[in-house]
């Protein structure tokens, strides 16, 4: 398995511009060069320069700095997101799947209500309600992506409960505990995995649509989308502005797409 | 008495439309029993409902109706749970029948760790000796199921199998997808281990042949019921229901068509 993942260049290269991207933001105060938030209003729209590698914002604060910061809650937020909802969808999809019957039926229909909603509008609909921050963003996404991590795990679950090898065991009495998580989740994981990652760069850009639009993460702390926003005001005078945030979320959105796209041919069962 | 299965309805609800829902009469009210160290084969065509009494009998569905004892214990009780270890099950699909994440030694100690508080080296030297008894090597342990071909997957399964050592074993259409002179093989793996470690079977297939192979006694079984009982496997020749004269009389002719293509090939 290893080994496959590794011939696959697609996956070696996206996976090495996802690590060192995260591996950047978690040593962000060594990498980064300037305080990200140190305005010096002389400096402003500078060109780059050794100082200012990238050059710095119309409050004169250094954009590379700024990128790498960003890292921090572009990234890291989208993957804490990104396990709330799939722990969440985990445990009521296996619990739907579990309970044939009532308990089962109500839950896929509650999945279905929140199935049916465009997703952008019923974030900000969640945002509008329980006011602007990124906490409340974070929220929001969990809330409308579960129901889809919940519906295919639960048809996972039906799915695998009826394989000969689990059935076996249930004929001989293996703990409940021991079927979930050595036949189960295995199996579940590595078919998550894969719309896991396509839906990273959903989230990236979710939280940095938000930001952009000033109702995620707030000013003065660096995000890729409220950098986006900033720069946007500056459009026709210094259009450069938008090129160092704009390209850093299209290659890491492109880096998890693709990403995702190099696990599914690698996971496949049908290709093993 | 080992097992007894006593007037056994199962039914499933085939849902056409939204609310409406279509009852599926499967077993129709089945009885019979097997006795200690006994082969008992019971044989019918597809969709006969066979395969659903199988899944009845390990328990891992629940009749509509009716009672299935182990040892007197009905296994749909609360006490159900402690004859668990009695019944033991290999199916027709042995791809399916092993998690394919699991090594060989994985698979194997999985009912070992269920009943029995071995420590790791004991429970690999049991291993390799239940592998030994189904005739594999120890080289095997480490090895993914898919490196194994369908013979040696089966035989695994049935290591598995007997590793609880279990008082019956279900026989699903356990070597109805392996090539002949494999499943004669595994048929004389069978006998061999009946004889050795008093082992009952129900021998669920669809095949004639190996029923005559291997089995004491035969229950024909068509839409759910149970039409002939043959308690004489020399006696088989003798059945009187229409549907068993069929069924006979289909496998003749076919092992008469075989024997001349044979002849033809050979010529």
């Amino acid at each position: 398995m290893t080994r496959k993942l590794l011939r696959n260049k697609v996956v070696l290269v996206t996976t090495s511009i996802i690590l060192i991207t995260i591996l950047i933001g978690a040593f962000a105060h060594q990498i980064a060069p300037n305080d990200p938030n140190e305005a010096s209003i002389i400096n402003k729209y500078s060109r780059s320069s050794d100082e200012f590698p990238l050059g710095t914002d119309h409050l004169g604060r250094c954009i590379l700095s700024r990128l790498i910061y960003g890292i921090r809650p572009t990234v890291f937020l989208s993957l804490f997101t990104m396990l709330c909802t799939i722990a969440l969808g985990t445990l009521i999809g296996v619990i739907s799947g579990y309970s044939i019957g009532i308990v089962d039926e109500v839950i896929m229909r509650i999945c279905d209500i929140m199935l049916s909603f465009p997703s952008q509008v019923m974030i900000l609909a969640v945002v509008g309600m329980l006011g602007v921050g990124i906490n409340n963003v974070i929220f929001a996404s969990i809330m409308i992506k579960w129901a889809w991590y919940a519906r295919m795990i639960r048809s996972m679950v039906i799915k695998y409960n009826n394989k000969n090898y689990i059935l076996y065991s249930k004929t001989i009495g293996t703990s409940r505990s021991f079927i979930i998580t050595r036949h189960m989740i295995p199996n579940i994981i590595s078919e998550v995995i894969v719309l896991a990652t396509l839906d990273m760069g959903w989230v990236i850009i979710s939280i940095s649509t938000l930001s952009f639009l000033g109702l995620g993460v707030q000013a003065p702390t660096a995000e890729w989308g409220a950098m986006l926003s900033e720069a946007k005001n500056v459009l026709s005078t210094n259009p450069s502005q938008m090129l160092a945030p704009g390209l850093a979320i299209l290659i890491i959105v492109s880096a998890f797409n693709l990403l995702g796209d190099g696990l599914r041919d690698v996971l496949d069962p049908r290709e093993v | 008495m080992l097992l007894q299965v006593e007037n056994v309805y199962k039914s499933y609800s085939k849902s056409c439309g939204i609310i409406k829902k279509e009852k599926l009469q499967v077993l129709k009210g089945v009885s019979f029993k097997l006795h200690r160290s006994e082969c008992l084969g019971i044989i019918g065509e597809s969709g006969s409902g066979k395969s659903t009494l199988g899944r009845l009998i390990i328990g891992v569905e629940k009749p509509d109706n009716g009672n299935i004892f182990i040892n007197n214990t009905n296994i749909n009780s609360s006490r159900g749970k402690s004859i668990k270890k009695d019944v033991s099950v290999v199916f027709q699909d042995y791809f399916s029948s092993v998690n394919p994440r699991f090594k060989i030694i994985d698979i194997i100690s999985e009912p070992i760790r269920v009943y029995e508080k071995l420590s790791k080296k004991d429970t690999t030297l049991k291993i390799i000796n239940l592998l030994e008894r189904v005739g594999l090597s120890k080289k095997f342990l480490s090895r993914y199921p898919h490196e194994l071909s369908g013979g040696q997957l089966q035989r695994v399964c049935i290591a598995r199998a007997i590793a609880t050592k279990p008082k019956f074993i279900v026989l699903d259409e356990a070597i109805s997808s392996l090539d002949v002179s494999i499943q004669v093989q595994i048929l004389d793996l069978l006998k061999e281990l009946k004889n050795d470690i008093d082992i009952s079977y129900i021998f669920i297939t669809h095949d004639l042949t190996a029923v005559t192979y291997i089995c004491d006694r035969v229950i024909f079984f068509h839409d759910g019921n149970i039409v002939e009982q043959v308690d004489n496997i020399e006696d088989l020749k003798n059945v009187k229901n229409d549907y068993s004269k069929n069924l006979l009389q289909a496998a003749t002719q076919m092992n008469v068509r075989e024997a001349i293509y044979e002849n033809q090939r050979v010529s």
